[in-house]
């Protein structure tokens, strides 16, 4: 397990990471969440002794300094493009496994674990942001870490890459490993996530379960679809239910479907369609992050997205 | 240690700067040992019997050269972000240190033998393929040699050290030719006037020069006490760098 303690970092005057505490457990994909400038990458910087800060990190029990090889312990992908661009696939990797005391042959198996074997003798500089991404990620690879961490593995890879990703860390973690990997990409985040830990502003804002935190959330639609719109609106209302009118039927905000089911009923009301819509990801992230934004777009000039 | 060692040694040898630095190198000696120093040789000069002595201390100039690969060996780690995986694959900032330390130590002293092996050899066969003859040469071996190797070193040391200070590629090149070219002479002329040999780079040119002749203003070290000089210099530099490097951020 990696247990991070009061991690914090200042820039100057800004707090970039504030007191963060969590816990990554083995067995598991732990998705890492938070918006832009929210302090992930800090945070990551900080379990790794990368950054100097407040805090600590273990690594069961042990801080990673501890060990002889930490690349044994921790495979890390932090930024996709960290090579030199003329050292050859292969030799950047045979320089990293030479840093982390690993035998060359593990080199060829990973470069055949991320599918760049007929690329390993051509310098990365040209690399698409994919490939080097599949790049770092055969270099986290290299130890047979027992933890991962991955900064935004996603980013760049096409539909076939990310199918590949999210099975290849849903497989890494069943087999007693840990993986924490923080992303934009909610919807893929959803599918490979057990476990969710959310910043915003550097503070902890929910460390749970992902369906505990989509069980949580209070954004919660039912879509409904009838040959007798009208007589459902006036039954809706009478409920003081609010609901929007969309193409094809109507969305009751914040009401389950057996509620809306029951109304219809009730009120004799026939049915096509009666639809749970749970909440999304990408709808719970931004509930629980409104306020926490560090930059926020403008859908115009006067007014915020 | 071993695996920080063996992952320099790696880094060095697997980028394209390094082969072509050196080539570059080799090249400038041949032409001017072969060319200059040896074919367009003539009158007095073929009777001097110290003129190939004097070919492998003009040669070693090139040993900046070594210095820049000194510089691109650390300043690539931050320019290409490497270095989140030199500090993450290691346990320890100090053997990462000393890897690079001893890496770049190694690749100085034998540019510095090979310059100092190629010059005088190059010379003899310029004379030679013009159809002259030097007189016979005066060679003290194991002086010439220290002198070589301490400057080739020390050059490759001072590089690496501004490249740790700075973490910058452009700012350490910058530094390493302003610093002996401009910053010491304008110091000597305002400030040292005629101490100018106590800076670090004016006692390093002594190593390899010695005391010239008539020049009251940079001619009163002997080289073992500039080398002596320049090594403080070193300490000095070498100390706050080695801690900015363990306790600063990682980039």
């Amino acid at each position: 397990m990696i247990e991070a303690a009061n991690l914090s970092k200042h820039y100057r005057k800004k707090l970039a990471v504030n007191d963060l505490s969590f816990k990554v457990e083995t067995g598991k994909v732990t998705g890492f969440l938070g918006p832009n400038g929210a302090g992930k990458s800090t945070t990551m910087r900080l379990m790794l002794g990368l950054d100097n800060g407040g805090g600590k990190t273990v690594y069961d029990s042990k801080p990673l300094h501890g060990y002889t090889q930490p690349s044994s312990i921790v495979g890390v992908l932090l930024e996709a493009k960290a090579f030199h661009p003329t050292r050859t696939a292969r030799s950047h990797l045979r320089v990293l496994a030479a840093a982390g005391g690993i035998p060359d042959s593990r080199v060829q198996e990973v470069l055949d674990i991320v599918g760049l074997s007929e690329v390993a003798k051509k310098g990365p500089g040209k690399f698409s942001l994919g490939m080097s991404q599949r790049l770092g990620i055969a270099a986290a690879l290299l130890g047979k870490p027992k933890y991962l961490l991955l900064d935004e593995p996603a980013n760049g890879l096409d539909p076939e890459g990310m199918a590949w990703l999210r099975q290849f860390l849903k497989d890494y973690a069943a087999d007693g490993n840990a993986v924490f990997v923080s992303s934009h990409l909610l919807s893929e985040m959803s599918q490979m996530a057990d476990n969710l830990i959310v910043i915003g502003k550097g503070k902890l804002i929910a460390d749970t379960s992902v369906k505990e935190l989509l069980a949580k959330s209070t954004h919660r639609d039912t879509f409904v679809r009838s040959s007798k719109p009208t007589e459902l609106k006036e039954a809706l209302e009478k409920a003081k239910l609010s609901f929007a009118e969309t193409d094809g039927g109507i969305v009751v905000n914040k009401a389950k479907s057996d509620e809306v089911g029951e109304l219809a009923f009730k009120a004799k009301v026939p049915l096509q369609e009666l639809t749970n819509r749970g909440a999304s990801l990408e709808d719970v992230f931004l509930e629980l992050t409104v306020g926490a934004e560090e930059y926020v777009g403008h859908t115009t000039e006067g007014g915020k997205q | 240690m071993i695996p920080a060692l063996k992952a320099e040694f790696r880094k060095l040898l697997t980028v394209r700067s390094t082969y072509v630095i050196t080539a570059i190198v080799t090249a400038i000696v041949i032409f001017v040992a072969f060319y200059l120093e040896g074919w367009l040789l003539k009158g007095p000069t073929l009777n001097d019997p110290n003129q190939l002595s004097g070919d492998v201390t003009g040669a070693l100039n090139v040993t900046v050269f070594g210095a820049i690969v000194a510089i691109l060996l650390m300043t690539h780690e931050y320019r290409y972000n490497t270095v989140i995986y030199t500090l993450t694959s290691s346990n320890s900032r100090n053997k990462i240190l000393l890897a690079k330390f001893v890496t770049v130590s190694v690749y100085a002293l034998v540019l510095a033998a090979f310059i100092g092996l190629l010059s005088p050899l190059m010379s003899y066969l310029g004379v030679h393929a013009h159809g002259h003859t030097l007189v016979p040469q005066t060679l003290h071996y194991a002086d010439l040699a220290w002198r070589s190797l301490f400057y080739g070193w020390g050059y490759a040391m001072a590089g690496l050290l501004l490249a740790v200070l700075t973490r910058n590629q452009v700012a350490s090149i910058m530094s390493l030719f302003l610093i002996p070219d401009l910053a010491e002479q304008l110091l000597g002329f305002l400030l040292f006037k005629h101490n100018a040999v106590y800076m670090p780079f004016h006692a390093l040119v002594q190593v390899i020069n010695g005391p010239s002749q008539g020049d009251p203003t940079s001619s009163n070290l002997s080289p073992a006490k500039a080398a002596g000089v320049y090594c403080m210099y070193l300490v000095v530099g070498w100390i706050v760098a080695w801690i900015l490097f363990v306790r600063r951020d990682a980039n």
